[in-house]
């Protein structure tokens, strides 16, 4: 058929106004997209569309603002907020310390590599989550529970990144201190630690979205308080837009400690080529 | 400072680089090894350093056998030693803080003006140029105020000006702080404007010593050669 072989007019491209409108112009279509996704939102859900997936059950996008207008302005969620913040930063904070001392440790000496890696090996590869009837076991309150739960997931990945940058740095720098006369604890402090932080800031990285994810399913299975364990109770008590508003909270503080972590990875990391190029841009 | 080597080899893991090294460095004297590319300059260095155990023979300084290294003997390396984090001053102030000097700025401040880099104390290593960066190791091994001095091609990056002015900086220093200077090149004008003596290394150890001041160009190539 010839009207298969016909070839369809490629559309003009979009004008995206060149280079210089283009900064604007994307921000226009992002927000546009974001817009649009929650018009959809409120489309399926006031319609009651069921389409396999049943969006007649999920509250509307205007019914979770007004839950969360409401709850904005109760004092539980702003406590809920606290407790799992302070959860997760002092779960998170031992595990920097940990995870920063141990893995440096095991990077620069064989013996506590053999004595330290084979049990971390074997634990390792548990999901923290996975610990949460030892974790309730073991402690005496569902507190320091879900404090170790959190400090476990955080604790390997920044032992592994820290270990692995500390065994990647170049020997000359060492070799350098060595030879001018400083001594152990002076390679540790001007060499080994800086050097290492561009790898340890990729560890916190990763621990602190990790430690968030366990924070908030520990919460569910076993706190008292905190926001995973106010969106698991909304969700028993069919109190749906409480429960959108709960996730929309979790991502809102997840989104902002990762974004901590990072910045303070950028400062502390701010002599690497590639931000120095970013400071001058 | 003085060094003796007997039977000395030298060698990374399996493979000896270089063996049967014989060689005697004066107490303050400049004594400049050269070699061609490989044939194990830079490893002689190490080891006088301390950071590379002899495989075999034996190294002394000032009758003592090497066993590490230490800010008696400071090595400036061939290579970029310099910490990226650390901005030129704190590179040099480095190795103030080592010998516990006070007013550490100050000082710092006056080696990198000696290597010509005043205005550039703040800068970062990744914001100086190959040349420049050598001249920043230069000031902190110097700031360390070694009694020996293990130079690895320390102007090998420079243009011919800059790096006749260097020369003369060192001669300058040597006359007024006479430390022991070991000083590698493969440069054999360079060898001749600054040594008291040439070493010509080769894999099979030590082809010659010729004093500087009797010995021509020639000669030198000639044992390089050889
Ligand atoms: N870390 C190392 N491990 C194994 N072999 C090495 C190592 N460093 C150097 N070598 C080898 O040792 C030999 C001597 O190296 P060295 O760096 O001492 O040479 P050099 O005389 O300084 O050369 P150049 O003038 O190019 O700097 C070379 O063959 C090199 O491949
Ligand atoms: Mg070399």
């Amino acid at each position: 058929m010839t009207a298969l072989l016909e070839q369809t007019q490629a559309p003009p491209a979009a004008t995206s106004g060149g280079r210089r409108g283009g900064y604007r112009a994307r921000w226009a279509v992002r927000l546009t997209s974001l817009a649009a996704a929650v018009l959809a939102w409120q489309w399926v859900t006031a319609g009651d569309v069921r389409l396999w997936v049943r969006f007649d059950r999920l509250p509307t996008p205007v019914e979770v603002w007004r839950e969360l207008v409401r709850q904005l302005g109760e004092p539980v969620h702003y406590e809920d907020v606290a407790q799992s913040l302070v959860r997760i930063l002092t779960g998170f904070g031992i595990a920097a310390v940990l995870g920063i001392g141990l893995g440096i440790a095991i990077g620069r000496s064989r013996l506590l590599a053999d004595v330290l890696q084979p049990l971390f090996e074997v634990v390792r590869p548990i999901p923290a989550i996975a610990l949460v009837p030892v974790a309730i076991l073991l402690f005496p309150t569902n507190e320091q529970g879900i404090v170790f739960i959190t400090f476990v997931s955080a604790f390997f990945p920044i032992l592994v990144s820290t270990r692995h940058a500390v065994r990647a740095l170049p020997t000359v720098w060492e070799d350098a201190i060595a030879t001018i006369g400083g001594g152990r604890i002076r390679t540790l402090a001007s060499v080994v630690l800086p050097g290492a932080l561009p790898g340890v800031f990729s560890g916190l990285s990763v621990g602190i979205g990790v430690s968030w994810i366990c924070v908030i399913s520990a919460e569910m299975i076993s706190g008292d308080y905190g926001v995973g364990y106010r969106t698991w109770k909304a969700y028993t008590i069919v109190d749906y837009p409480g429960v959108l508003v709960g996730m929309l909270t979790i991502g809102a503080l997840g989104w902002l400690t990762s974004a901590s972590v990072e910045r303070a990875g950028r400062w502390a990391t701010r002599w690497l080529p590639a931000n120095l190029k970013d400071r001058t841009r | 400072m003085r060094f003796e080597l007997s039977g000395v080899t030298l060698g990374y893991g399996g493979d000896a680089v270089v063996g049967g090294l014989d060689l005697e460095v004066r107490s303050g004297e400049i004594l400049v090894v050269v070699g061609g590319s490989g044939c194990g300059k830079s490893t002689l260095l190490r080891a006088l350093a301390g950071l590379l155990p002899p495989r075999g023979g034996r190294i002394l300084a000032d009758g003592q056998p090497v066993r590490g290294p230490s800010s008696e003997r400071a090595l400036m390396f061939q290579e970029d030693a310099l910490l990226p984090w650390r901005s030129a001053r704190r590179n040099v102030e480095l190795a103030l803080a080592i010998r516990k000097v006070p007013d550490r700025r100050r000082h710092s401040e006056r080696w990198l003006a000696e290597v010509g880099l005043g205005e550039h104390a703040a800068r970062l290593p990744a914001q100086l140029s190959g040349g420049q960066r050598q001249r920043v190791q230069l000031a902190r091994t110097l700031a360390a105020q070694p009694r020996a001095i293990l130079m690895d091609e320390p102007f090998g990056a420079l243009d011919a000006q800059t790096r006749a002015g260097m020369q003369q900086m060192l001669l300058d220093l040597h006359r007024a702080n006479p430390a022991t200077v070991v000083f590698v090149t493969h440069d054999v004008d360079e060898a001749l404007i600054l040594a008291d003596r040439v070493a010509v290394l080769t894999p099979r150890g030590v082809e010659a010593v010729l004093d500087a001041s009797a010995a021509t160009k020639e000669e030198i190539l000639c044992s390089l050669r050889a």
